[in-house]
């Protein structure tokens, strides 16, 4: 029995292989099914599995018996889900086996693996490939426990260290300056001018952090009366953009003009018509909407894209510094799942059965020698003997049936509950702990 | 005695707390937050009694000389940090405020801190109320102080984007400069108050309501300042880096009003400070 993973991710492959793989919520239990039939008449590809599918990856953890075969099948049933053939998906494959399969899943999900290092969303995103496969009844007791690993790992790396602290995209520095400026946003107003994709993201997210008011000033009245629809906002015409000034705290800029259209004179009136309450521009246009004079004016905070994008890589580079403490969790992580894991081998769990057994078996010997006191060679031999002979007729059976098992789907529920019997190991420690997701 | 071992062991709680903000601030650790707020806590409560015991054993208000005096203003500001600090925005704050209290109280442990029978220029009720209100006006103007220069802090490295100081964790300019107003303004409440008892106990000591005593005078200055910085953001909207400016000077003249005074002129008849 062992642990695999395939897939590909924004590491491996191109976009165009990526969306010959992409799931989507309804296609996924069906892609589960098709990993683990519970009928007997398919074929089956793994004895259990979990398909992690988000935009940047797709990625198939299973159990399987024999790695070779496993590795294999894994492929023809990824070719047969995106409707590639092998010659053309296999080199954008990745494989994982044993340890690395928890590693890697531990990474991912503290969001290591990510575009956007240390970003949390990947978090959720395991939660529901966990919770997809418990639906589809593809997880089985390994995979539950390689999943609450990975997301225990990613719940220490998120509140005991930094990787997730600071915000690692534009629109998200937008809005975490603001807080640094502003109290509470609900009494805030943010003025849009122009209309860029990436000044309507953080518009959004400004709209999404709480912000009161929302007023949209365009050349084109239509669009601006669009935008300030789609974001619950009020339009207003170009024509009174300095006057929409004075009421505004936080200013997002990013028209196409090709001069600036905010001067220091506007802004130093809209300054003492706002009695010097704090300004927050953000200027995203090129070329810039706003004269970097404006920037001097006291209260006045301008940032421009570049700015922005320096704030961004600041963070990045702090959450970098960060790694090595997440990886330090991630490996204790790995260390209690292996643990837990290799007592689920068939085989040692025999030899420790027998073991066990033999060794009670000596303990009465001694017992009963003791008692009887000086024997002769022969009867001591057949006492000795009795007690050999008594035990293997106990677990003869016994073994039988678990050797039998070795390669079955149950093999780990027969080990566990073997050792857990006999008490033959300590607790595992990934049952014992937290399960926050269980 | 008693009460100057709990000094002392408030002394070095207040020692630790500042370590541990500082090593906060430094490492930008969360975990250690769990110590800075326990160990300054345990700091003011044995402080406190510290502070108790030596009343019941002088039996007159602990405020008569300088170990007294900077004791009590070091246990007022962390007291009065404590207080506004719950809200999790401010705490950061903390890494100003501990090294101003240890600060003082390392002042105060080097001043003689023998109980002593109360000299007659100080036996008066007009003495409790007197300095206590002075010490609580310069509390909250030292932490309305600390505010302006964490919003000095915060404002500079807003306006500068690219450069990434150490600076770090420190709430909102709003915050801040909210905060610091608030301050101020119940520091100038009770510097008004310290102004008038001052004055009344003078009248009733001296027969002289302003008798141009250079802490008098300071403490006008001081008062003054602060009734600009109302005035500048009232009717000129000085808001910001102008107004935390203002109080920053505000503190030096506090400064000069609680310690200089006393330096400068030892044989005035305010000083009580560093004994005579």
């Amino acid at each position: 029995m062992q642990i695999i993973q395939v897939g590909l991710s924004h590491k491996t492959a191109p976009v165009e292989i990526r969306e010959q793989l992409a799931l989507s919520k309804t296609s996924l239990p069906t892609a589960l099914r098709m990993l683990c039939p519970d009928n007997g008449n398919c074929p089956s590809y793994a004895l259990e599995g979990a398909i992690l599918s988000t935009c940047n990856r797709l990625e198939v953890y299973a159990i399987v018996n024999d790695v070779e075969q496993g590795q294999h099948d894994l492929r023809d049933y990824l070719a047969r889900l995106s409707d590639l053939s092998r010659v053309i998906l296999d080199p954008h494959l990745q494989v994982h086996l044993g340890e690395a399969v928890v590693a890697h899943l531990c990474e991912v999900a503290c969001g290591l693996d990510s575009m956007a290092l240390g970003e949390s969303q990947i978090q959720g995103q395991v939660v529901e490939a966990h919770e997809q496969a418990l639906a589809q009844g593809t997880a089985g007791t390994v995979i539950n426990a390689l999943f609450r690993a990975a997301l225990h790992a990613g719940k220490r790396a998120r509140t005991e260290t930094a990787i997730n602290e600071q915000a690692t995209s534009i629109s998200h520095v937008a809005v975490e300056l603001a807080l640094q400026i502003f109290d509470d946003l609900p009494t805030k107003t943010a003025l849009l001018i122009g209309a860029g994709e990436m000044a309507e993201v953080a518009a959004k997210n400004l709209v999404d952090h709480g912000v009161g008011r929302l007023v949209v000033v365009n050349r084109s009245a239509g669009r601006a009366a669009s935008l300030a629809k789609q974001f619950g906002g009020e339009a207003m015409g170009w024509d009174r953009l300095t006057r929409a000034l004075w009421g505004s705290d936080i200013v997002i800029s990013s028209t196409a003009a090709p001069h600036a259209i905010l001067h220091p004179d506007d802004v130093a009136l809209a300054m003492r018509m706002r009695r010097n309450r704090p300004l927050f521009i953000i200027d995203i246009a090129v070329p810039r909407d706003v004269e970097p004079a404006v920037g001097d004016i006291s209260n006045v905070f301008l940032y421009n894209i570049d700015d922005l994008q320096s704030v961004v890589d600041a963070n990045l580079k702090q959450r970098q510094q960060e790694v090595p403490r997440v990886q330090a969790i991630i490996q204790q992580e790995v260390g209690d799942f292996m643990a837990w894991f290799q007592a689920l081998d068939m085989v040692p769990t025999i030899v420790e059965l027998r073991r066990h057994v033999d060794h009670i078996r000596e303990d009465e010997l001694r017992w009963a020698m003791q008692k009887l006191g000086h024997l002769p060679e022969r009867e001591r031999n057949v006492i000795l003997a009795f007690s050999q002979r008594l035990i293997n007729k106990i677990l003869h059976q016994p073994t039988v049936r678990l050797k039998q098992q070795v390669n079955g789907r149950e093999a780990y529920r027969y080990a566990e509950t073997v050792r857990d019997l006999f008490a033959l190991s300590p607790e595992p420690d990934c049952v014992e702990k937290e399960a926050p997701y269980g | 005695m008693v009460n100057v071992v709990c000094f002392l062991l408030a002394l070095s709680l207040y020692a630790v707390s500042t370590l541990a903000h500082v090593a906060c601030w430094i490492g930008g650790s969360r975990r250690c937050e769990r110590l800075t707020r326990p160990t300054l806590v345990a700091a003011v409560v044995l402080h406190g009694s510290a502070i108790l015991l030596r009343w019941v054993e002088a039996g007159y208000a602990p405020l008569s000389n300088g170990f007294e005096a900077f004791s009590l203003y070091a246990w007022g500001l962390s007291l009065v940090f404590l207080l506004v600090g719950p809200l999790r925005r401010h705490t950061a704050l903390g890494v100003f405020v501990t090294p101003l209290a240890l600060t003082s109280i390392l002042i105060a442990s080097v001043l003689p801190k023998r109980v002593e029978p109360l000299v007659p220029a100080l036996q008066s009720y007009w003495l409790p109320i007197h300095v206590g209100v002075s010490l609580a006006a310069y509390a909250l103007f030292s932490l309305a102080f600390v505010a302006a220069v964490a919003y000095l802090l915060q404002e500079r490295r807003l306006k500068e984007p690219r450069r990434r100081g150490w600076v770090r964790q420190l709430p909102s300019l709003e915050t801040l400069d909210n905060l610091a107003r608030r301050l101020a303004l119940v520091g100038l409440v009770l510097m008004t108050g310290s102004l008038f008892s001052g004055s009344l106990w003078a009248e009733k000591a001296w027969g002289i309501v302003w008798p141009w005593e250079p802490q008098q005078i300071a403490s006008l200055v001081t008062w003054l300042i602060y009734a600009v910085y109302f005035y500048a953001r009232h009717s000129a909207d000085w808001r910001g880096r102008r107004a935390a400016w203002l109080l920053v000077a505000g503190f030096v003249s506090m400064l000069i009003t609680f310690v200089g005074a006393d330096l400068l002129m030892p044989d005035s008849r305010h000083s009580f400070l560093f004994g005579s």
